[in-house]
């Protein structure tokens, strides 16, 4: 990343910090800066800011065609612009010629890594009608402040985006499917699998061949600028490694890869914490209890045995929320629907329509425990002397050949397997 | 008739808004009077003072004179010289400023600076006092250079130069006022800030120079370096010069005490 507003002595003062173990804000090696959340008014509003780092998420949700080659699973795509004002090179560069900064590039990989291929939406639980009609969900994020770390800011933002935005409720009749407006139903909330977010950090080699590099937590524009690299981390509420990007030319020693680990995790933890809060706070806003939107549920590794059991309460627990939508009915004639719930529109009440989403929620098992497992296992290579881990039982139910492996690279490689060699 | 506050009335200008007041984008803050000598001025000294110098923000019309921004009307009696001040953080080029410049490109004769706006101005090789086509300083891209804007126009690139009028110091020196600065760090603060700072004994700097011995030099494109002794109190004095933008005085006099106590 090469930014011509920055000077050589400030690229220099930058490294000199960070080697005197102090930062250019005064903060420690690890520390990160202070983080906001701000949801709503609208649903699947989001605003994100990392003190200086301000980005914005909105997510809208339309029913369209499914793609020939996947007839029965919804759409998520996330679209990551960087705008003009954000930064001075920003700015060159959007005056200069309409092509796309390699911040962007870089966010909107990591985005892809982290959301979409670490399936934080069940795709299939997005299917109305099998081959006719499935859920299209798109998610907006803009930058509107650099000042570092954008990937973190912006993968939280898609993620607050995604878990407060509602979609409207549908009721499949035979041929039929009606999409109630907010006066008639409340709308449901989206199928959130896991939520992973990420943790980044700069990395500065320590100037010696096989001496662990210094890595900083959450860096500011300059020091992102200064630094021989970044790697970044996505983790979920359980702890699971759900990606990993490494980014820059600086070979990255081994240790520094496990302190990275080790940080972010503890640090995804408070992120899930401080999303929670903010969604808790935005639902405190709405007269009614069935507002309420849903919550990142942290569970121990050990006990994701059966997620089927534990999204279905999840989704239990929260009813249909009040509609924003402004969903049109579609009353088109459609063919039968093969896995539809047959239910007559009358009778139907509000919380039946969450029946619904859980019936659409439980279909195409198969991808979730493959995920499960995939997850499981990469978590036990990630930390092999760990003491309270998964059961013996366990292991022995989700592990394969590779797990006795306890080599470090082998496991590196198979994160990276774990999160791009998912679908 | 305002009332003066540097140094000399004006000439050659009648102000119809009392200095300091507020000016809105496109009101007349003054109007230029005809001074040649049947209607006053007859001794060509006070000819020569009768230039009027419009800074950033002035624009004139016939012989009125329109404020294009919103801000504080002000007016230099030594320089015969007004200007609408206002705090923002967009640099546009004016005559004289003393800007902190990034080397962006390097060329033959010249180099081009970042300055901070929205277009970058040159910088040729010779404009250092006593730089000669062999001997002249070496900018590598990247280079931090202190100094002045000799041509600013809203149609062209502004032109910089590291050339102090008066002085005959040479750039080899180092005791230039202009030149190259190395080593030490940056901020970017806000324009309003900037210009307070280059207020002689202005309460930030002094309050931070009684505490620790640091070199600064303050560009009004919003550009402070900062060169102490150690990384240390040079990251503290970045710190507490970038927060004085947004703190109120005594609360940044408390942050600041607060701040060295904790760091000695």
């Amino acid at each position: 990343m090469h930014d011509k507003s920055i000077s050589t002595s400030e690229r220099l003062f930058a490294s000199e910090c960070v080697s005197a173990g102090r930062r250019l804000d005064g903060r420690s090696l690890t520390d990160p800066r202070h983080v906001s959340v701000t949801l709503g008014p609208s649903w699947g509003f989001a605003e994100v800011a990392f003190d200086n780092t301000l980005v914005i998420a909105s997510t809208s949700v339309d029913a369209t065609a499914p793609s020939s080659e996947r007839p029965n699973e919804g759409v998520l795509t996330v679209v990551a612009d960087l705008s003009p004002t954000s930064s001075e090179a920003a700015a060159r560069e959007s005056l200069a010629r309409s092509g796309h900064t390699p911040v962007v590039t870089e966010i909107r990989n990591c985005i892809d890594k982290f959301v979409r291929e670490a399936r934080a939406i069940d795709t299939e639980a997005l299917c109305i009608l099998a081959g006719v009609k499935v859920w299209a969900v798109r998610v907006e994020v803009d930058i509107i402040n650099d000042d570092g770390n954008c990937v973190d800011a912006c993968v939280m933002a898609v993620m607050s985006s995604l878990m407060h935005a509602r979609r409207p409720d549908v009721t499949v009749t035979g041929k039929e499917v009606r999409v109630h407006s907010l006066d008639e139903r409340e709308p449901v909330p989206l199928p959130v699998h896991h939520v992973p977010l990420s943790v980044s950090f700069a990395l500065f080699g320590a100037g010696k061949p096989y001496e662990p590099d210094m890595v900083v937590m959450d860096p500011v524009k300059k020091e992102e600028i200064a630094s021989g690299g970044s790697l970044s981390f996505a983790f979920n509420a359980q702890g699971e490694v759900c990606g990993v990007y490494k980014a820059g030319g600086l070979p990255l020693q081994p240790e520094s890869f496990v302190q990275c680990s080790e940080l972010g995790e503890k640090r995804a933890l408070k992120l899930t914490a401080i999303l929670n809060k903010a969604l808790a706070d935005s639902s405190a806003k709405h007269p009614r209890a069935s507002l309420r939107p849903m919550l990142v549920t942290p569970e121990p590794v050990a006990q994701v045995r059966s997620r089927h059991t534990r999204k279905k309460d999840e989704v239990m627990s929260e009813a249909a929320p009040l509609s924003m939508w402004n969903a049109t009915p579609i009353e088109d004639t459609l063919p039968p629907p093969p896995s539809a719930t047959d239910r007559d529109p009358v009778k139907v009440h509000a919380v039946e329509g969450v029946d619904s989403a859980i019936a659409s929620l439980l279909q195409g098992r198969k991808e979730v425990d493959e995920i499960v497992q995939v997850e499981e296992h990469v978590e036990m290579e990630m930390e092999p002397e760990r003491e309270d881990g998964p059961k013996p039982t366990e292991i022995i139910e989700i592990s394969d050949s590779s797990s006795s492996d306890d080599d470090l690279e082998s496991a590196i490689i198979s994160k990276g397997k774990g999160s791009g060699g998912r679908r | 008739m305002p009332k003066v506050e540097n140094g000399a009335a004006p000439v050659g200008l009648q102000f119809g808004k009392e200095m300091g007041t507020l000016a809105l984008p496109g009101e007349e803050i003054g109007k230029l009077v005809d001074t040649t000598p049947p209607h006053g001025l007859q001794s060509p000294q006070d000819q020569k003072r009768a230039v009027v110098r419009l800074g950033s923000g002035v624009t004139q019309r016939g012989s009125s004179l329109l404020s294009s921004k919103a801000g504080k009307v002000c007016f230099d009696g030594r320089r015969n010289k007004t200007w609408v001040e206002n705090n923002q953080k967009r640099y546009v080029p004016a005559l004289e400023d003393m800007v902190i410049g990034v080397v962006e490109e390097r060329h033959s004769e010249d180099v081009r600076l970042d300055i901070n706006g929205t277009d970058t101005a040159t910088l040729s090789s010779l404009a250092f006092e006593g730089a000669t086509k062999k001997n002249r300083p070496h900018l590598d891209i990247g280079s931090l250079i202190y100094c002045r804007i000799t041509r600013a126009s809203k149609n062209m690139e502004a032109e910089a130069s590291c050339i102090e009028p008066g002085s005959n110091k040479s750039w080899v020196g180092g005791e230039a006022l202009y030149g190259e600065l190395k080593g030490g760090n940056v901020i970017q603060v806000s324009l309003g800030l900037a210009r307070s700072l280059l207020v002689p004994n202005g309460p930030v700097l002094t309050t931070l120079g009684a505490k620790i011995p640091f070199q600064s030099a303050v560009g009004v494109n919003g550009r402070v370096w900062i060169q102490s002794s150690s990384t240390e109190h040079t990251v503290l004095l970045s710190i507490a010069i970038a927060k004085a933008d947004t703190m109120p005085a005594d609360e940044w006099k408390a942050f600041v005490k607060k701040m060295l106590e904790q760091a000695t």
